[in-house]
């Protein structure tokens, strides 16, 4: 049997398909989603939510502390987080699935790409930057409400700061890779194929 | 008109274009409904891009190959025989049914990207149609549908075995 006999059998297998009603379709309407990306959205509105409250908690903090230190730390903090959110927004605005399948592929690797990079590498360098600045500026500070901080104890922290990095960095890794490793490498084999001829 | 209304009025004329897509990419009943809840489910959710400078079925079909090509599930353990089943066994041997089910079987160890140039094949796209919706070259949609051919031809061969 060549495609082209086989495309009027296709036909009538279909027409003996129990067609769906117009309340049948709607009922589908308020399922939810079975797709990885859906769970992909859904851990990012996660973070989004978290994100903004976090901004709010810092805008609080920056114009209600009496403290400059603090100030100056949350106010940093909440710029980061407001640059995060938008970054958050926008990938959630990427992958329409009506564009041509290379091109939604393609779209899904970069999504899911960027997602693991700034997740992991952020969280990453987040830690020692907060660090040092939570350092210094308890150094900076002269009001007496924050304590001066001793150099004897940095070594120790800066240690227990570290191990704790690369244990975070060693698991977020292994938790990305898990969650979204095999569907990433099942992608890219997509676009190679269709790239091939 | 209400969206959502128009869009359940618009599906449910062109549904045929799930079904198929349904039963080219899944041989389990209960993965064919899934696959199909999850095709409307995305349709709808990117219903507002549809801006009707295109088809409806065009832009229907692109939704539901992308939402099957990039559906995967985790592998089940048993090992999912063939299922399109073959009608009531009468005793009498049905030639065509026994080539429909071997250009199935065919077809279904094809890849996913295969698998959709043979849909938009069998739904009568010329290879420019089919190279725009897939987004490669129509050089490209030729060399595979070649390559297409020639192995569904070796499959059937190989597995077809006309009883008499």
């Amino acid at each position: 049997m060549e495609l082209d006999a086989f495309k009027e059998e296709l036909k009538k297998q279909v027409s003996g398909v129990e067609q769906r009603s117009a309340s049948d379709i709607t009922a589908i309407l308020r399922n939810r989603t079975a797709s990885l990306i859906r769970k992909l959205r859904q851990s990012l509105r996660v973070e989004l939510a978290f994100t903004l409250a976090f901004t709010a908690v810092s805008v609080v903090i920056l114009f209600i502390a009496r403290n400059p230190a603090y100030r100056y730390f949350f106010m940093g903090a909440g710029i980061v987080s407001l640059v995060f959110a938008a970054f958050l927004i926008r990938l959630l605005q990427r992958a329409d699935a009506g564009v041509p399948v290379k091109q939604y592929i393609e779209q899904l690797v970069v999504t899911i790409s960027l997602y693991q990079r700034i997740y992991l590498w952020l969280g990453i360098a987040l830690l020692p930057v907060s660090f040092v600045a939570a350092w210094w500026l308890a150094n900076q500070d002269a009001s007496g409400v924050v304590k001066q901080a001793r150099w004897d104890v940095f070594g120790w922290l800066a240690a227990a700061m570290l191990a704790f990095g690369v244990l975070s960095f060693l698991f977020t890794r292994w938790y990305l890779r898990k969650m979204y490793g095999n569907y990433l490498d099942q992608l890219k084999k997509l676009v190679n194929e269709m790239e091939q001829e | 008109m209400v969206p959502e209304k128009e869009f359940v009025d618009l599906l449910n004329r062109h549904q045929n274009i799930i079904h198929k897509i349904c039963h080219v990419y899944m041989d389990d009943p209960h993965d064919r409904e899934d696959l199909f809840q999850e095709i409307t489910l995305q349709a709808w959710k990117t219903f507002r891009h549809f801006r009707g400078d295109a088809r409806f079925s065009t832009w229907l079909y692109r939704v539901a190959l992308n939402t099957a090509i990039t559906f995967f599930r985790k592998e089940k353990k048993k090992i999912t025989a063939y299922t399109h089943q073959i009608p009531d066994d009468t005793g009498e041997p049905n030639p065509v049914e026994e080539q429909v089910q071997a250009m199935y079987r065919a077809i279904s160890g094809l890849s996913k990207i295969d698998k959709a140039l043979v849909m938009l094949y069998l739904e009568d796209y010329s290879y420019k149609e089919m190279a725009a919706m897939l987004g490669i070259t129509v050089t490209n949609v030729g060399a595979k549908m070649n390559r297409i051919r020639t192995r569904l031809k070796q499959e059937i061969e190989k597995h077809y075995h006309p009883t008499n």
